[in-house]
């Protein structure tokens, strides 16, 4: 991900966003999606990638789906019905953390 | 580029050889990657192959480290989890009973003669078994984790356990050898229900 410390506790909120915006994703295409809708100023790191969506998987907030495409096999990952609501949370809490962020490095634009 | 069955065995192949990509769960994960990668790009297949593997390389080894600590904390979970369940404890109960019994009636010589070996040998088939699969072509992460654990606390068994039970009284030959023998058991039941189940509801088993 873009070198900043920022950004890294925000991989799996990004994975949980895009699964439940496009149902089921595979690890590349994950990575080409967030490059995509940022305009490629932000890259995941993808040695990150595949232990947090294994990691999200032993939680019970991802499944797997394995299919044949172009002569190998690939590992589509989607939301449990637990991970619908955890996104939710996840989501809510990113949310209020970058308003909070907001608030205290841009204090004057709440007071306009 | 479009990738035939040949560019992507070949691929698996480097991984397996040149990064030693040793479980097969791990390889098919990287090897999308590479491949959906590969496909975006323009060129002569071999001759682009050995010089975007290199610059792969940090991913290829990061991926294949943090997986291999996934897998294994993965069949810890499962194997501490079933050691700490009801079952467990139920088949444990029912082994100390049978036990005791034998050792009141027979007496602990005579058991001793004849079972104290009995939660080493009762595994050696499923433990023959786990090392064929962690040499066949399609091993997953999980079961050298598994069998390694499973079969170090077995052997603390005849290099330590036995000795303390031919010479502690019978309520500590009774629970030692229940323990061990009720492992012993788990063993084959932890594999093919648990461990195995586990990987089955991932789709990892069908591959």
């Amino acid at each position: 991900m873009k070198n900043s410390q920022l950004y890294k506790g925000s991989l799996n909120t990004i994975v949980m966003k895009l699964l439940e915006e496009n149902g089921r994703m595979y690890g590349y295409e994950i990575t080409q999606k967030v490059k995509e809708i940022t305009s490629g100023d932000l890259k995941i790191t993808e040695g990150a990638l595949y232990p947090a969506l294994h990691k999200l998987e032993a939680e019970g907030i991802l499944e797997v789906e394995v299919e044949n495409v172009d002569n190998r096999l690939r590992k589509y990952y989607k939301l449990t019905e637990k991970g619908t609501t955890e996104t939710v949370n996840r989501l809510t809490e990113l949310e209020d953390f970058i308003r909070n962020m907001q608030s205290l490095v841009q204090p004057k634009l709440d007071t306009i | 580029m479009k990738l035939s069955k040949e560019n992507i065995s070949q691929i698996d192949k480097a991984l397996f050889k040149k990064f030693g990509v040793f479980y097969y769960d791990v390889r098919l994960e990287i090897v999308d990657h590479l491949a959906s990668e590969l496909e975006q790009m323009e060129g002569d297949f071999e001759e682009i192959l050995p010089v975007f593997l290199n610059n792969k390389s940090d991913f290829i080894k990061e991926t294949n480290l943090q997986l291999n600590n996934e897998g294994s904390r993965r069949s810890k979970i499962v194997l501490f989890k079933n050691i700490f369940s009801i079952k467990y404890l139920l088949t444990f109960i029912v082994v100390v009973f049978i036990t005791y019994n034998l050792i009141s009636l027979k007496g602990k010589e005579w058991f001793l003669e004849y079972f104290d070996f009995m939660p080493i040998i009762l595994p050696a088939p499923i433990s023959i078994f786990l090392f064929y699969e962690i040499f066949s072509s399609k091993r997953n992460s999980y079961i050298l984790p598994f069998a390694g654990i499973t079969n170090t606390i077995l052997m603390t068994y005849p290099f330590i356990f036995i000795h303390i039970i031919r010479k502690a009284d019978n309520f500590y030959c009774v629970s030692i050898f229940s323990f061990f023998m009720t492992l012993a058991l788990a063993y084959y039941y932890m594999y093919f229900f648990s461990v195995r189940q586990h990987f089955k509801e991932n789709n990892l088993l069908k591959l």
